[in-house]
């Protein structure tokens, strides 16, 4: 018996040692003595501890790299300003990108970069293709040095949003790069170094001392790993500076804290597809009610935006009939809705109309009905449609799902996307004519040879701005026929401490991101 | 059969269970209904199909099922467990990272309520329907029938947030280097989890141990021990913890499984870095590498844990001894 006991004891003492010697990767950088005064701690969401923090594998490329700056960053009227460069050009026949490299710029650990470090970043990218699915260097041929401040690259073919690429991709030191180091301890030209990170726990950042543009006058800021609702329950013990939460939990109150609702480019919107029910290849696609232009465009402005946001989203969010207009490329086409009288009038004229008086319209014997398929986290957002929907008599039936179900339907039936990114090549996706071969592409069929034409112009322009008018014109050509129903543009939501000034007038339009935006001007926060 | 026999056949049959879990876990995981490419590229990515590609040849996405297993199988065999997909990092540094944390967090709990539970168990089937019993007896129901997450919630709602009296999450300080954290940080961390563990683990043993003494209780043996005149502890210690400890240890082994889904659970609640998250994440992203890994160790894990308690029987009732290592 006393074998036994001692034989607890010892594995008890061998399994504890073992527990403190948790690996973590600490960088090698000395770390200053901070006072906790001017450190803060921050729960912006889990995305940063997902995947690796190599800008090399896709890490930060949203615009909000706090360790690797990009040859180029938006400021916050989502123009593109210079970052690690300071001036480019475009060539006349849209296939060379000449980009002048800032001086005297250092790296983390001290070193120079030069021009070589961003061929050597980006051929790294392209050679490693697989490993990044954010940044796409397909259609880049070669890059390469000119002196120590120049770089020319080299396209396949015109292809206007590499401009967009060119800010998603943080520079690496060519002479230090290390694929294993990097996941966790990336060296970069940005304001900040992880001194410290511990995997799906907490990553501890300082200011980087080489810092081309003002060091951060905080000290040390923490990024911690926790879920929502424990992060609250942290926040209300006063243990953090920064929470993100949901909008659900908006209307709580945290002492010392101030709930901000921060505006973003992120946008939800339903897919209606525009064809009439048929069979390709074996799958239905296709829908006889949302093809009729008449349902979708009684839908589009007969639907109350406000009241769908406040019951799904609890007020938090604004309106939205189009992308929005921080977007320089959006074409802003804002218009009002909840005219419930002209809808019902467009649907009545054609033809859709509640003869057995169920509250549905119906018309040749179509119920006017069909489905939404959406992933949990938007189901509210379906139902709220819905009910809305059905003062018009038209009936929405809205299923939770998972992608792979939402997949089979998507071709066929409705489905709740979110957008919000600085690249306009989601307009090319949503409304360029393809085959549906199963891809997210295009999923509502749509096809026209007009905006085709507008979108293969604004891809091959040669410069930024021309770029910008096909988008915009392609947006509202193809939004005349009302393939997607925009609802809302949400609002990311963090209480913040009333001793931490966030910057809100450098904070960027945040994308698609859950909450991890919010640190793209973290080098401006102050400790008041 | 001689040592070293029984050795190597212990070592066949762990090499037999592994292969057959991995090929287990691989068709689930290949058949269930999630698309890696999907779940990897995102449902909103605008990637050219030339990059599209590249990683899905990259990653061996579209390769028949047999050819992944058997390039999956070489790479084990020469030591190299792959590169996770959904994390981008190397399958044998995540399992590592994540298990050394959950595994002190498993054990600890799992020994605690195996002692805690198995004495509770004793001195409330000795004098059965005394007050300690009746208490015990409701407290240990109430545990069964709750589940271990509400529990993390209450304990963390009362201990950590209202009481203030545990951190609320993670298994180091917040803020805090490696450099500036103790080993009492470290275990400050492990308490409230491992207590939580504890209590939801206990009900089980203390319940069936109780039913034992009852038993034994009733047996002439211990009749006629009594009519002896041997007194309570002479009792327990010769007759009743000899003759209730192996069902109990059986039991107690027998859950050693179960752990890993109360870990999961107490993970979540607690912010506690553990293999339970590394196995969900691996499962919804369809990262067949990452979730094979964590398979293997999980079952590699369980295996020892029986092999552990063939031995123990063998140190408390010298007879087991005699039907081998792995009776």
């Amino acid at each position: 018996m006393k074998k036994i006991v001692y034989m607890v004891i010892l594995s008890m003492m061998v399994i504890i040692a073992a527990g403190c010697q948790s690996p973590t990767t600490q960088s090698k950088n000395k770390t200053s003595d901070t006072s906790n005064n001017n450190a803060i701690i921050a729960y912006v969401g889990t995305a940063i501890f997902d995947s690796s923090l190599d800008p090399i594998k896709g890490a930060m490329s949203y615009g909000y790299s706090f360790t690797n700056s990009a040859l180029i960053k938006v400021d916050t009227d989502s123009n593109y300003i210079g970052d690690m460069a300071t001036e480019w050009e475009i060539s006349e026949d849209g296939l060379k990108y000449t980009f002048n490299i800032r001086e005297n710029v250092k790296f983390s650990d001290g070193s120079d970069m030069t021009a070589k470090d961003i061929v050597f970043t980006y051929e790294q990218i392209k050679n490693n293709q697989a490993e990044n699915e954010n940044v796409d260097l397909t259609r880049l041929e070669s890059v390469t040095s000119i002196g120590d401040h120049q770089v020319i690259f080299t396209l396949s073919q015109p292809f206007s949003p590499f401009l967009d690429i060119t800010s998603m991709v943080g520079i690496v030191p060519s002479s230090s790069y290390d694929s294993a180091q990097f996941d966790y301890t990336p060296i970069g030209t940005g304001p900040w170094k992880v001194i410290q990170y511990y995997a799906n726990q907490q990553i501890i950042v300082e200011p980087n001392e080489y810092y081309y543009d003002g060091i951060p006058s905080i000290d040390r800021v923490t990024l911690v790993y926790l879920n929502d609702e424990t992060a609250l329950a942290a926040a209300k013990s006063g243990q953090l500076d920064v929470v993100m939460v949901g909008s659900n939990y908006s209307n709580e109150q945290v002492d010392n804290m101030a709930m901000i609702p921060l505006e973003t480019m992120d946008i939800r919107m339903i897919s209606l597809p525009v064809n009439t029910e048929s069979n390709y290849n074996g799958t239905i696609i296709g829908n006889n009610v949302t093809s009729d232009i008449n349902v979708r465009k009684a839908l589009s402005i007969g639907i109350d935006r406000q009241t769908i946001i406040n019951h799904a989203l609890g007020g938090i969010g604004k309106p939205a009939t189009s992308f929005t207009n921080n977007l320089i490329w959006s074409d802003n086409n804002q218009f009002d809705d909840n005219k419930v009288e002209e809808a019902k009038e467009i649907l009545e004229n054609a033809g859709w109309i509640d003869s057995d008086n169920d509250g549905i319209r119906e018309k040749a014997g179509i119920k006017c009905e069909f489905d939404i398929y959406t992933t949990e986290d938007r189901y509210p957002l379906a139902t709220a449609l819905a009910e809305n929907a059905l003062e018009l008599g038209i009936k929405i039936n809205s299923h939770s799902s998972n992608w792979d179900e939402i997949s089979s339907k998507m071709n066929s039936q409705g489905v709740v996307w979110g957008w919000g990114q600085f690249s306009p090549t989601v307009i090319s996706s949503l409304f360029k004519t393809t085959d549906p071969d199963g891809s997210y592409d295009n999923v509502v069929g749509y096809s026209n040879d007009n905006v085709d034409t507008l979108i293969d112009n604004a891809l091959g322009s040669t410069n930024h701005d021309d770029a910008i008018k096909y988008w915009k014109e392609a947006q509202m050509c193809a939004n005349n026929d009302y393939p997607y129903l925009y609802i809302v543009n949400i609002e990311h939501s963090y209480f913040v401490s009333n001793r931490l000034d966030i910057s809100i007038n450098t904070q960027i339009p945040h994308p698609h991101g859950h909450g991890s935006p919010i640190i793209c001007n973290m080098k401006d926060w102050t400790i008041k | 059969m001689n040592n070293a026999k029984k050795i190597a056949l212990l070592s066949l049959r762990m090499i037999v269970l592994l292969f057959l879990v991995s090929i287990l876990s691989f068709i689930l995981i290949t058949n269930a209904p999630i698309d890696p490419l999907l779940s990897y590229i995102g449902t909103e990515s605008t990637l050219t199909q030339d990059a599209i590609d590249q990683i899905i040849s990259r990653w061996g996405l579209n390769e028949p099922m047999h050819i992944r297993y058997l390039s999956w199988l070489k790479n084990v065999l020469s030591g190299d467990l792959g590169t996770s997909i959904a994390y981008k990092k190397p399958v044998s540094e995540i399992i590592f990272q994540r298990f050394s944390y959950s595994i002190v967090l498993m054990l600890a709990a799992w020994i605690l309520s195996g002692i805690i539970g198995y004495f509770l168990g004793l001195f409330s089937g000795i004098k059965p329907n005394s007050i300690f019993d009746k208490i015990t007896s409701l407290f240990c129901i109430v545990l069964q029938s709750s589940p271990s997450f509400w529990m993390g919630i209450m304990m963390l709602s009362i201990f950590a947030v209202k009481l203030g009296w545990f951190p609320i999450g993670m298994a180091i300080p917040l803020g805090k280097l490696t450099s500036e954290t103790t080993i009492l940080d470290k275990i400050y961390h492990l308490m409230l989890p491992a207590i939580t563990l504890t209590i939801t683990n206990i009900g089980k043993i203390t319940i069936f141990t109780k039913q034992k003494v009852n038993e034994v209780m009733a047996s002439d043996y211990i009749l006629f021990a009594k009519a002896r005149g041997e007194n309570t502890t002479q009792i327990i210690k010769r007759h009743l913890m000899r003759n209730t400890a192996i069902p109990a240890i059986t039991l107690q082994f027998s859950s050693f499984s179960e752990l890993f889904g109360g870990m999961a659970l107490a993970e979540t609640v607690f912010a506690y870095p553990g293999i339970g998250s590394a196995a969900t994440t691996a499962a919804l992203n369809g990262d067949v590498p990452l979730l094979l890994g964590i398979t293997m160790i999980s079952a590699l894990f369980v295996f020892f844990g029986n092999f552990i308690s063939n031995i123990i029987y063998g140190i408390i009732d010298p007879r087991l001894k005699q039907g081998g290592l792995y009776a």
